[in-house]
C-alpha cells in the first residue's frame, strides 16, 4: 500500500491546492512545506489540474 | 460552501465532485448490468451527516471532513488496491477514471481545512471523528461476514475482500487520515482510540 504517497498526494496536495492555483483567498499550508502531488495511478496519469512541475522525491 | 465564502476553487471542486459521483454511479450500474447483477436504486436524497445543533459553519465543516477527509481519502486507498489488481480492461478504465476524480474529492477536504483553519476553531471536530469514521466504514465492516466475502478472487472483479478492506481502512486511517488531521492540530485522541478498538475487534474476528 502506497500510504506515504497517498498522504503526500491527498493531504499535502490538498492543503497546497489553493496556493498552487494562485487563489487570492488562500493561506499557506501547514508547515509551508507542501511537496507537489504525485500520481498514484499505475499509468502515471495525473489527475485533472494536477501539479505539472518537477517531482522532487 | 459558496455561502460560507469559500474560495471559488473550492466551490468549483465541490460542484464538480457532485457531478462526478452521478457519473460514477452510472459506471458502477453498467458494470453490474454486464454481470447480470441487480442494480440498486439510485440515491436521490440529499443526505446530511452533521448534528443539527451545530452552527452553519461547523456543520459545513463536519460534512466536508466526513465526506472528503475521511470517506474519499479512504476510498482512494481502496481504488489504488483495486487498480493494482485489475486485469479486465473495461474495469481498469473505469477504476482509473474514478481514481482521477476521487483524488480531487479527497483533496477538497484537506484544501477546505487549510482555508477554514484560520476562520473557525476546528477543535470541535475531535469528539465527532469516531462517528465520522464509523459512518465511512458502512454498517458491517467490523462484523463477521460470510466466508465468501473474504474470497481473494473478488479483487480481480473489482471488489476488495472484506478482510482486506478492514486492514486497508485502519492502515489508511493511521498513515493518512490521522496525520492529516494532526497537520491542523486537531486532537486525534478520540479517533485513535476508536481505531484501537477496531483493531481489537479485528483480532477477535480473525482469530
Amino acid at each position: 500500500m502506497k500510504l506515504k504517497r497517498l498522504f503526500q498526494v491527498l493531504v499535502l496536495g490538498g492543503t497546497g491546492l489553493l496556493a498552487a492555483c494562485g487563489g487570492s483567498d488562500s493561506n499557506p499550508p501547514p508547515g509551508n512545506n507542501t511537496p507537489p502531488p504525485q500520481s498514484l495511478l499505475p499509468d502515471g496519469g495525473m489527475p485533472p489540474s494536477g501539479y505539472q512541475g518537477p517531482l522532487i522525491w | 460552501m459558496r455561502a460560507a465564502g469559500a474560495p471559488a476553487k473550492l466551490v468549483e471542486l465541490a460542484s464538480r465532485a457532485s457531478a462526478d459521483e452521478i457519473r460514477h454511479a452510472a459506471h458502477c450500474a453498467d458494470i453490474l448490468r454486464t454481470r447480470q447483477a441487480e442494480v440498486p436504486p439510485a440515491e436521490t436524497r440529499l443526505l446530511f451527516f452533521g448534528p443539527r445543533d451545530l452552527g452553519p459553519e461547523q456543520r459545513l465543516t463536519y460534512e466536508v471532513v466526513a465526506q472528503s477527509c475521511i470517506s474519499e481519502t479512504e476510498s482512494m486507498a481502496t481504488l489504488v488496491t483495486l487498480l493494482d489488481a485489475a486485469r479486465d480492461d473495461h474495469l481498469r478504465t473505469v477504476l482509473q477514471e474514478l481514481a482521477r476524480d476521487e483524488v480531487q474529492h479527497a483533496r477538497l477536504g484537506w484544501a477546505y481545512l487549510a482555508w477554514a483553519k484560520d476562520r473557525i476553531d476546528l477543535s470541535f471536530l475531535a469528539p465527532f471523528l469516531p462517528a465520522m469514521a464509523t459512518a465511512a466504514t458502512g454498517d458491517d465492516l467490523f462484523q463477521r461476514g460470510p466466508p465468501e466475502a473474504d474470497n481473494p478472487a473478488l479483487l480481480l472483479g473489482g471488489v476488495v475482500p472484506k478482510r482486506d478492506r478492514r486492514r486497508i481502512y485502519l492502515e489508511t486511517l493511521d498513515s493518512v487520515v490521522i496525520p492529516g488531521f494532526e497537520e491542523f492540530q486537531i486532537d486525534t485522541g478520540p479517533l485513535r482510540r476508536w481505531a484501537d478498538e477496531k483493531r481489537q475487534a479485528l483480532t477477535a474476528l480473525e482469530s
